[in-house]
């Protein structure tokens, strides 16, 4: 008689969430969670798995990625030359066929998420308009629990929400798109940036207090007033926020003005990498790390998070929705370039680039992003990232975590780039390797809480059983690169690199509550100027096949 | 006290579905209000004329949910044999796909990739080359409304919006009432570049009537004097049939503009030059972007078409003429591209999805088709299905059968369907052909 | 020589990638009859479609019979010598990097797809793209000879990077379109709109009537240039006919396109 248990057994257990560091122990699945071990001796589980020897962890958390929607989809069409000369993804008995590069298809991503060991990822930056294209692309991408983030920095109700003063409204207002979109929670890309691109020729913001025309609101604005609806809509996740000036020489400035805004409301810095750089206004020759100012007010602030975006050698795509970015980006490396506006709501640039070890900013982009890592004190508020693809493809995690628990490796590859490094950052000083646990914090437990995913990134009772298992090596890229098995929902989806099972996971959404008198403005508003009916807009519950809530509780 | 009986009214009553979507052309206005009586729709308010021609030419009918060899058979035996069809193939095409919802679109390229077929959509015969043009040079673009509400220099070329896509100039492009043009029609100028006189120049400020196919001549030379470059007047009008002032004004105001718009159709793309032609204009949006804010659109046609780029584009990567032989996605217009797999008679058998190749393609391509094994899927009876080794009748999307659609600029948009209907959806259709080909293929 | 005398009956499209000198060289007989070649999605063996003979040792191939249906002959090969004793289809050469191909009849469309050394001759004629770029990439042809005796489509090296290419009979629209360095010369009628975008590089139109060129490009000089002289001699070492006409002639050489980065040349034969 079947007991409708599976038992992971004897593995060398990662769950910092409860302090557990690398005990053996059993871990007891059922209906697809992790549960107590029976107290009944006599229960027997219908399947184990030894892991005696072997690592086990909580399934990877990719909370900042770009795997889905029209900008994603537009890099793919973009990029044939890089897909014919990438890695080939045959089909098989149970596994779609399709194509690799820095913008995989939708099945190839999720097969190759899984095998690493990623069984949630988030995407990061949604024009609400095109919710259902992404829960489209989201019902192929198998293997995956993921989830959304809405654009709002840009958004014209927004900004005369804000405008007028009108925070309930506002409120309100993000409350009602999430909801709509079936999103998870406000992303804020360059804010007030973007409405000016759309405004003038290489229009831009370049300072928080600058005006937005025509909204008549400034970037600092809009960030304080969502981080507060946010917090006091209780949403499970905080604002998330790519700021103002990315990439450009002296960005630091404009960070560390940008984190002083939050005041005390949470905030995650997405990307921070392209943020910490210190010089003259677009010269090159004065570029350097400002990594060392900048990590010491995130260790002093714990109402912030950051996610790397670390970058690595080798040809990918930019893909951001900060529509003027893309457009600098592709004039600066003489590259084709796509844009697309979405009214009322957000921009879009692409551009391919290639990061290279002989050039003096990219060596120092590198280095930046592994400071962060070394510098940071708190692992639970520094997560990892490349933001893919824009710094590095996903399939790149492995390498870096090589990179920080293996001083010799790193310094080695310290050697092969500009040298300016060696004075422009501190990376040569830092000796400092990252602990498995430490990982394991930074690539699942630290992002699920960030998050506010009480369900994911642990291996407590009550977990969705997500769990990856690895063989200990002490090459590090190849202990992380070919996980022994991978669980998802308690099903082992993939065993030895293979994908056995490729199950479609779930979407997950917030719903908060909010006052409905808003939708007669919203209504009134669509009428004026969407292209689109209010009616047409708003995503039913219906139209996704799996899918779960996550609750706004208080903080 | 008795229940008193239920009254059955004389007439049913009409119903009125509101907000309803036109998959007619790459409009996809969705702000229709149909009017239901008896399972017809008896008027579609906003729809325009080739919109009400769509909406009202949809009445019940009783042909056979399938034909196999153009005779009634069950859907289960159509579907048995299509598989076969399919299985058999050494190279089966999976070609149309434009006119259904994108749920059905995801079967049908899901079902090329258990055949190791070669999955292909009308793109390739109508904007396939400006996406061959964005993969060379990329594309600025935006979505309808922002059109409406910041474009104040709109340029026609090669297309003919007027009786193509009726409602484009009173929905998006030359009438709104935008947030930075709030006199609409007063606050735009209206630019049309053709080779005739259409209906559309009458509705322009300007029109350009250049020679035949020398839209690259006449871009070129935009491009040209946006950069300053000297060019010699009397070259110009031997090349475009406009003199150079004509030209020069042109940019002169393309420069002055707040937001340029430039929206292209067939005339570029299917002319000699093709992709080329449309490179050559997305390049002359990317070059006036150095001076002031610039965008294009191509104009699409069928209802559904930029789903079908998009889905073919998620699940393979590549979006359109996509050959799985190999158990792999590869991508080569004018090698896997459909006229080209049936002109040079390569297909030997193929499943088409609401599309009409032998009344549209040319010669050799339809006389392969004649002589290969194929699988039509389509609402109406039309010369494609006539010849069809396995015809499935299906219902009409958006009129029939819910599901989501993308709008010429990427906006996804929800069907609400009016009438039912006794068909099968094309989603059934293909749902069963693909489990019976993945059985098949173990 | 190995000998493969083709003796199938298809349209389907058969693809022989793979099958190069190199990969040949050390193998039985029995073995290359059980290589895999790929007709439409089947796998199917090399002798099932080929009579097989000879020794493959000296890295030297001969595909006998009309194998327009055949793509990917002598792709990717590095070294050793492939002659077709017939047609032969899409992809001759493709991505080549060493090593001689000679097509004794004609060939389909993309000839030398972004070719990176060696030397292609087909004695027929051409499809379109030859030496070009496949779509979406930034640079085509990065190095080798392309020589077509007879006529060539469109889009004769698209976005070509480095190399020789030359076409004996007419050739179609955009020759040398986004042409980045290298030299493309037609020695028959051409169509139009010859090197639009051209970056840098050379393209000759040798033929009588040539096109009108784009009004991005602007006449500079006539003269008889050097460095031509040398190219013709090399190409009729390599066995390529110039008609006589073209060692004495005048140039008039266009600078263009200024559309573009506009340090490119089109000569045009003016005698």
């Amino acid at each position: 008689m079947s007991s409708g248990y599976f038992k992971i057994a004897g593995g060398t257990v990662y769950d910092p969430i409860h302090g557990v560091d690398g005990d053996v122990r059993d871990i007891w699945i059922r209906d697809g969670q992790i549960v107590e071990t029976p107290s009944d001796f006599d229960i027997r589980p219908d399947k184990t798995l030894d892991a005696s020897g072997l690592v086990v962890m909580p399934g990877g958390v990719d909370m900042h990625c770009h795997i889905a929607g029209p900008k994603v989809n537009a890099a793919r069409k973009m990029r044939p030359e890089q897909k014919r000369k990438a890695e080939k993804v045959v089909r098989t008995s149970n596994t779609r066929s399709g194509t690799m590069g820095s913008v995989p298809s939708t099945f190839a991503t999720g097969y190759k998420y899984a095998g690493l060991g990623y069984t949630t990822a988030f995407d990061a930056a949604i024009p609400p308009l095109a919710a259902r294209h992404v829960h489209e692309e989201f019902e192929d991408t198998p293997c995956l629990d993921k989830g959304f983030f809405v654009l709002m920095g840009n958004n014209h109700f927004v900004m005369e929400s804000i405008h007028r003063k009108e925070p309930e409204k506002l409120r309100s207002f993000i409350a009602w798109l999430l909801g709509a979109a079936k999103g998870f929670t406000p992303k804020v890309v360059n804010p007030g940036g973007v409405e000016i691109w759309k405004q003038l020729p290489s229009g831009n913001v370049h300072g928080l207090d600058e005006n937005v025309a025509h909204f008549d609101v400034t970037p600092r604005q809009i960030i304080e007033q969502i981080a507060r609806a946010v917090d006091a809509l209780k949403l499970p996740h905080s604002v998330h926020l790519h700021a103002n000036n990315l990439g450009m020489p002296g960005n630091w400035i404009t960070t560390l003005e940008t984190m002083k805004t939050f005041g005390d409301s949470r905030g995650h810095l997405a990307h921070i990498q392209f943020h910490s750089y210190g010089g003259g206004e677009g010269d090159e020759n004065t570029f350097n790390s400002k990594v060392v100012e900048l990590v010491e007010y995130v260790n002093a602030h714990h109402n912030l998070t950051v996610d790397v975006g670390q970058v690595l050698f080798g040809e990918t795509t930019t893909m951001t929705a900060d529509g003027p970015l893309g457009y600098y980006l592709s004039n600066a490396f003489k590259s084709k370039w796509f844009s697309s506006d979405t009214e009322m709501e957000s921009g879009c640039g692409i551009a391919p680039i290639e990061y290279r070890n002989t050039s003096l900013v990219h060596s120092l982009q590198w280095a930046i992003g592994l400071e962060w890592y070394l510098l940071a004190k708190d692992p639970w508020r520094v997560v990892m990232s490349t933001d893919h693809p824009n710094g590095g493809s996903f399939l790149a995690y492995p390498q870096i975590i090589q990179l920080l628990m293996d001083r010799t490796y790193r310094q080695d590859m310290l050697k092969q780039v500009h040298p300016a490094v060696l004075e422009r950052s501190t990376l040569a000083d830092l000796t400092r390797e990252y602990s498995l646990n430490e990982i394991c914090i930074i690539t699942r437990s630290g992002p699920a809480k960030i998050l506010g995913l009480t369900r994911k990134g642990h291996l407590g009772p009550g977990a969705d059983a997500d769990i990856t298992i690895y063989t200990p090596n002490d090459d590090k890229t190849k202990m992380f690169e070919l996980p022994r098995a991978v669980i998802k929902s308690g099903v082992v989806i993939v065993e030895h690199g293979e994908v056995r099972e490729p199950l479609t996971g779930k979407l997950l959404y917030v719903a908060p509550e909010y006052d409905t008198s808003i939708e007669s403005d919203i209504a009134e508003w669509f009428e004026k100027y969407y292209s689109i009916r209010f009616r047409n807009y708003p995503v039913p519950l219906d139209y996704l096949h799996d899918r779960e809530e996550v609750a706004c509780a208080g903080l | 006290m008795a229940t008193p009986p239920i009254t059955k009214p004389i007439e049913s009553p009409a119903t009125v579905i509101t907000d309803a979507t036109c998959t007619f052309c790459g409009c996809v206005c969705d702000d229709i209000d149909i009017t239901v009586k008896d399972n017809h729709i008896t008027d579609a308010k906003r729809a325009c004329v080739l919109g009400k021609s769509w909406f009202y030419g949809h009445a019940a009918d009783d042909r056979p949910d399938c034909l196999i060899e153009g005779q009634p058979a069950s859907v289960a035996e159509g579907v048995e044999r299509a598989a076969r069809i399919l299985t058999e193939a050494r190279y089966p095409i999976v070609y149309g796909l434009s006119d259904t919802t994108s749920e059905a679109q995801r079967v049908a390229v899901a079902i090329g990739d258990a055949i190791a077929g070669t999955v292909d959509t009308t793109t390739s015969v109508c904007h396939g080359p400006s996406g061959m043009a964005f993969q060379g040079v990329g594309e600025v673009t935006c979505t309808l409304g922002e059109v409406a509400n910041r474009g104040d220099l709109i340029i026609f070329w090669g297309g003919n919006p007027a009786e193509s896509h009726p409602r484009h100039f009173s929905k998006y492009s030359l009438m709104p009432k935008g947030m930075f043009v709030p006199n609409g029609r007063k606050d735009r100028t209206a630019v049309g570049v053709d080779v005739r006189k259409t209906k559309t120049a009458k509705a322009m400020d300007l029109f350009f009537q250049i020679k035949p196919r020398s839209d690259f001549e006449a871009l070129w030379t935009l491009r040209a004097l946006a950069k300053s470059v000297e060019v010699d007047p009397e070259q110009v009008k031997r090349d475009t049939g406009i003199e150079l002032s004509r030209w020069q004004d042109l940019m002169d105001r393309m420069k002055a503009a707040k937001f340029g718009v430039i929206l292209f159709g067939m005339g570029l793309t299917m002319t000699r030059g093709k992709h080329l032609n449309s490179e050559a204009l997305l390049s002359l949006a990317r070059d006036m972007n150095a001076f002031t804010r610039f965008v294009v659109k191509p104009m699409r046609g069928h209802g559904n078409v930029t789903g079908a780029d998009n889905v073919v584009t998620w699940q393979t990567g590549y979006p359109f003429g996509v050959n799985m032989s190999r158990g792999y996605p590869r991508f080569n217009p004018g090698e896997y591209t459909t006229s080209d797999t049936l002109a040079r008679g390569e297909a030997d058998a193929a499943l088409l999805v609401a599309c009409d190749p032998m009344a549209n393609f040319s010669q050799p391509a339809r006389e392969r088709l004649q002589s290969i094994p194929y699988i039509a899927l389509d609402p109406k009876e039309t010369p494609t299905t006539r010849s069809a080794a396995v015809a499935f009748t299906t219902a009409t999307y958006g009129i029939n059968t819910p599901g989501t659609v993308y709008r010429m600029d990427d906006v996804p948009i929800y069907l609400r369907p009016a009438l039912s209907s006794t068909h099968p959806t094309d989603l059934e259709v293909l749902s069963a052909i693909h489990r019976r080909v993945t059985e098949l293929k173990k | 020589m190995l000998t493969l005398r083709y003796k199938a009956d298809t349209t389907v499209p058969v693809e022989v990638e793979g099958l190069t000198p190199s990969a040949v060289r050390g193998l039985s007989i029995a073995e290359i009859q059980r290589f895999d070649l790929f007709h439409g999605n089947r796998k199917v063996p090399l002798a099932e479609f080929f009579e097989i003979s000879g020794d493959p040792a000296d890295a030297r191939m001969e595909f006998e019979g009309d194998l327009a249906g055949v793509h990917w002959i002598g792709a990717q090969m590095s070294e050793g010598e492939i002659h077709v004793r017939g047609n032969a289809g899409r992809h001759v050469g493709s991505e080549m990097t060493g090593g001689v191909i000679h097509v004794h009849g004609n060939a389909s469309d993309w000839v030398g797809g972004e070719m990176h050394g060696g030397l292609i001759h087909v004695h027929g004629n051409a499809g379109h793209l030859v030496g070009s770029a496949y779509r979406g990439s930034a640079k085509g042809m990065t190095a080798g000879v392309i020589l077509i005796d007879g006529s060539a489509g469109n889009e004769v090296g698209l976005t070509m990077r480095r190399g020789l290419l030359a076409v004996g009979g007419e050739c179609g629209d955009f020759v040398g379109a986004n042409l980045i360095a290298g030299t493309v010369l037609v020695f028959g009628p051409c169509g139009n709109r010859p090197a639009a975008a051209m970056r840098r590089g050379t393209v000759g139109l040798f033929g009588a009537n040539p096109p009108s060129l784009l009004v991005s490009f602007r006449k500079s000089c006539v003269c008889q240039p050097t460095f031509l002289r040398l190219i013709l001699r090399h190409l009729e070492s390599l066995g390529f006919a110039v008609p006589s006409e073209c060692h004495n002639a005048n140039y008039g050489i266009y600078h263009g396109d200024h559309v573009a980065v506009g340090r490119g040349e089109i000569l045009i034969r003016e005698n």
